[in-house]
């Protein structure tokens, strides 16, 4: 996300358009202004981020108390509402949130006020080396490599280039057995609609990327999905979402997967 | 100031006994607005109120606490449900209640009094929810783009 749109509320941020199309008011009338004009052309969208950000619960639940990890690492967090990975975890949880954007990250504190074992940080999910690298990081996990990542929402603001380089560098940095929860936004760019979204994203500086599912399985090499192997959010959820012959060829189906070292 | 109602203890039973239609109207109404919420609630948590909620208006034909209601409907603001799906499930307590009576019965009226009292204070104390969240919140936002300009401007 380019610096200069940060902390600037006249121009529209991309983390404040996600907020808008969830329902959030974390977000100004410059961005409500886009995420209609994204709306009117993809009205699908919405339904499709909603979708995605359900599965949080999920994700925090199965990590630690179905696998038993106990320091969860979450790039691009956006706001640590009531849905988010804290209020779903075992007792006892180190959760580890981090977001790019400034004013995400102050407001995610004041959300999160003193909940124990609960740290938010800024630091930018493509390089997560800069997160693991920070001192308070350090510190926090004790040596601790044995943790589980998630990267949910983000895949289509990450090229191929910045997957490759979070999976090599998250399966150097961690222990035998760490795992990561990943989601994959699968959009088709040849539907004009869907590059028109993108160009829309592309003027406020922000680049979107989208690529087939077997291009991400090679992307994410050595790590491998576990015996879940990857699943679409119907099956995440448990429900089937009516979609056109239209939104299925714009957004084709979104999947979730832990990948395990 | 409502009158208070006349709710039968034969009345209650039936009513009662209806209580499996009433969860799974409600519950159907949730999930036909499923995407309406915010982002906060995830389909499996909309069975979960739809029951809550059936067992909430069963509570207020007995005690007729307008107050616990609003603060229900406050609650349901706060956890992000949208402003369609209360609407809808407010049709569905309706309609539950017209079923659950046989045509011509003389307690269809109070019930439905019952049910119009419960819904008013429920949409009330969920738009009163819905305000106080976005004042929050738009308080919240104020207070983070003060701090993060803060930061910026001492790291200049």
């Amino acid at each position: 996300m380019p610096e200069k749109t940060i902390v600037d509320a006249s121009v529209p941020n991309a983390g404040r358009i996600y907020d808008y199309l969830l329902g959030g008011h974390h977000n100004f009338e410059i961005d409500r202004r886009a995420g209609d004009q994204i709306k009117e052309l993809l009205p699908f969208l919405p339904k499709a981020m909603r979708l995605s950000r359900w599965c949080l619960q999920d994700v925090a639940r199965t990590l630690t108390e179905e696998r038993g990890f106990r320091t969860i690492i979450d790039f691009a967090s956006g706001l640590p509402t009531m849905d988010h990975i804290h209020t779903a975890v075992a007792p006892g949880t180190t959760i580890i949130y981090s977001d790019h954007d400034p004013v995400t990250v102050e407001y995610g504190r004041e959300i999160l006020g003193d909940t124990p074992n609960v740290h938010y940080f800024q630091a930018d999910c493509r390089r997560p080396e800069e997160l693991l690298n920070r001192s308070e990081v350090v510190e926090i996990l004790g040596g601790d490599r044995h943790v589980a990542f998630v990267y949910w929402g983000v895949s289509m603001y990450m090229s191929d280039e910045d997957i490759a380089h979070v999976a090599r560098v998250l399966y150097d940095w961690s222990d035998e057995g760490s795992c990561m929860a990943f989601f994959i936004a699968i959009g088709n760019p040849e539907v004009p609609a869907f590059a028109k979204m993108m160009e829309i994203y592309r003027q406020m500086g922000e680049e979107l990327y989208f690529r087939p599912l077997e291009v991400f399985k090679e992307l994410v090499k050595p790590w491998h999905s576990d015996e879940l192997g990857y699943r679409t959010v119907n099956e995440w959820h448990g429900i089937e979402v009516e979609m056109s012959e239209e939104e299925l060829e714009a957004f084709g189906i979104d999947y979730g997967v832990y990948l395990v070292k | 100031m409502n009158t208070e109602l006349t709710i039968t203890p034969n009345l209650l039973r039936r009513v009662g006994a209806s209580g499996e239609t009433i969860t799974s109207g409600l519950c159907r109404a949730l999930r036909e607005t499923t995407f309406s919420n915010r982002m906060l609630i995830a389909p499996r948590r909309l069975d979960e109120i739809g029951k809550e909620q059936a067992a909430a208006f069963l509570g207020f034909l007995e005690a007729e606490d307008e107050g616990a209601v609003r603060e229900r409907g406050r609650q349901l603001a706060f956890e992000g449900l949208g402003h369609r799906s209360i609407l809808m499930m407010a049709e569905a307590l309706r309609r539950a209640c017209r079923e659950s009576a046989n045509p011509g019965d003389e307690a269809l009226p109070t019930l439905l009094e019952a049910a119009g009292r419960y819904v008013n204070a429920l949409l009330e104390g969920y738009m009163a929810g819905r305000e106080e969240d976005i004042l929050r919140e738009q308080e919240r936002t104020r207070e983070a783009y003060l701090r993060a300009r803060r930061r910026q401007a001492g790291q200049a």
